[in-house]
């Protein structure tokens, strides 16, 4: 109805592009194993893209779902838009929609009622300090154009985020993702966190700074892959001298031959289309044993730069990426790391020098001493600072054999619907500063 | 080193072990502002950290300043948050970087 109204009201020198995020969905927030908001929310907001002569600007607004409301808004939208545009300058690497392509992709799930979920969340953790956030419901993504490109993704999905804390204010962290509730899954799922919290419960190990040999559990290494995002893979970032991954496309470095990372959509939690309706290939491979093999290229920098578009969207950011698998079987995770430390999850990671790929962060939750093959201790956190090109390089062990699906859980603005698959890496010589 | 321009931060969930990252810094030698240093970045934990400070500046350096997302907490929550301070001067910290 609203690509209909906006093709009465363009005129034939303007283009526009809209882009749709709904969601429905049950949020319910605990600590200390108790209910401390619960609601349901419906909402959907539109992003309104106007071109016309070179030049384009947007306006995003929520809807009501009472047309007579909305279209009010969206007209008014549309004049404000027109009376803005003429005053900007021209945008040389603009690029307007262009296509016929067309999806329609619908994901369902069978997920928990929302009067079952009390039980299903509750009915097993009564015993302890439990907090997090269950969210559910659908999630749409959607896009349409003047040019008559249309693309629909819908998926339901939940997501548990949740931590344990024992009395001595430790914590392990848990979460359940995904399409389909299983209460039997969920109950495993608990007893793993248990498992940790108990072995958390040992006396602390305090480690002095150093290089350690260290196992990276699939949580963690997923806290690794948003940097990829963040002056990594982009062209436009490789291009204006942002990106670590610059030495790598000129040839002075690579990282280890069992690193290979790619994009894949194939798994059908993230839509492929772009902001401009583009679809990205179901498969990219952004590093093929350790050298970078493709970037992502957007439709502006494909512009700016004589290049072919891959379908990225305008930040270049990764949507669906995977680390694939390597050889170390999960069974002899400890027994391979011998003496070092195992690390369940990193936190708070930020680049202190992104032109040598270095960064920085801490460890976080369960993260315990092993000597022998054996958990020793719980260890007192520690940061780390070391470069991406020493630990995915020279320094980077081997990967476990399987994968795990780690859930994005934000929900700032709205819940998050990507996911990260990565496997487990085992490291030498991780290196601790404080 | 005069740390002039943040843009790297990361700090731990008891808000005890951090560490900063600046764009742009100078060294100060004799009083006066020097060589250019790159990426400059220093570490510390909290308490040594404003144990150590020994200088705070006066009403011409203060400003305010804040950001859109700030976030913290399990489960994690967001706010807009701001706050003021004038330079400031501390001893004894760990800093370090600029290999580019």
């Amino acid at each position: 109805m609203t690509l209909d109204f906006l093709a009465t009201l363009r005129t034939q020198q303007e283009q526009f592009t809209l882009s749709l995020m709904a969601e429905q969905s049950q949020f319910c927030r605990f600590n200390r194993s108790k209910v401390r908001q619960t609601g349901q929310i419906l909402e959907a907001s539109l992003r309104l893209t106007w071109i016309t002569n070179a030049r384009s600007s947007y306006r995003e607004f929520p809807l009501s779902g009472d047309w007579k409301y909305d279209r009010a808004l969206i007209e008014t939208c549309v004049v404000d838009l027109r009376n803005e545009i003429p005053q900007l300058p021209e945008n040389p690497y603009l690029v307007e929609p262009k296509g016929n392509s067309t999806s329609d992709s619908i994901h369902n799930g069978q997920l928990l009622e929302p009067h079952e979920v009390l039980f299903g969340v509750f009915s097993s953790i009564t015993d302890l300090d439990f907090v997090g956030i269950y969210s559910a419901g659908w999630s749409v993504r959607a896009y349409g154009d003047s040019v008559g490109q249309y693309h629909w993704f819908m998926s339901e999905a939940f997501s548990l985020d949740y931590s344990l804390f024992n009395s001595l204010g430790q914590a392990v962290k848990g979460i359940y993702a995904g399409s389909i509730w299983n209460p039997d899954t969920y109950r495993l799922n608990l007893e793993q966190s248990r498992l940790q919290l108990r072995r958390q419960s040992r006396p602390s190990k305090r480690l002095d700074r150093g290089k350690y040999r260290t196992y990276l559990a699939p949580a963690s290494v997923a806290e690794l892959i948003p940097m990829m995002s963040w002056g990594g893979v982009s062209e436009a970032d490789l291009r204006q001298g942002g990106s670590w991954l610059l030495p790598m496309r000129q040839g002075d470095r690579q990282l280890s031959h069992k690193l290979n990372l790619i994009e894949n959509f194939g798994r059908g939690t993230v839509p492929r289309f772009n902001e401009l309706g583009e679809v990205a290939p179901e498969k990219l491979t952004i590093l093929n044993q350790g050298r970078l093999e493709n970037t992502l290229i957007s439709s502006r920098t494909a512009k700016e730069y004589g290049l072919m578009s891959n379908g990225a969207t305008q930040g270049e950011e990764l949507r669906a990426p995977e680390i694939l698998p390597g050889e170390i079987a999960v069974a002899d995770i400890l027994s391979k790391l011998d003496t070092g430390i195992y690390v369940s999850n990193l936190h708070y990671l930020n680049w202190s020098d992104r032109p040598q790929g270095r960064l920085t962060g801490m460890t976080r939750y369960a993260c315990f001493w092993v000597e022998g093959g054996e958990l020793v201790a719980p260890i007192e956190h520690l940061r780390f600072d070391d470069s991406l090109y020493s630990f995915w390089g020279e320094n980077l062990i081997g990967l476990t054999d399987t994968q795990e699906c780690i859930p994005n859980v934000e929900s700032y603005d709205r819940r998050s619907i990507d996911t990260r698959w990565t496997p487990g890496m085992l490291i030498e010589n991780f290196t601790y500063t404080l | 080193v005069y740390m002039e321009t943040n843009r790297s931060w990361s700090i731990d969930d008891q808000r005890h072990k951090f560490q900063f990252s600046c764009e742009y810094g100078r060294l100060i030698e004799n009083g006066q502002l020097t060589t250019v240093v790159k990426n400059p970045n220093y570490r510390g934990t909290t308490p040594e950290f404003w144990a150590n400070l020994v200088g705070v500046g006066d009403r011409a350096s203060w400003n305010v300043y804040g950001t859109p997302s700030c976030g913290k907490g399990e489960p994690n929550q967001l706010i807009t948050v701001g706050h003021a301070s004038p330079v400031a001067v501390f001893t004894d910290i760990e800093v370090f970087g600029g290999d580019a």
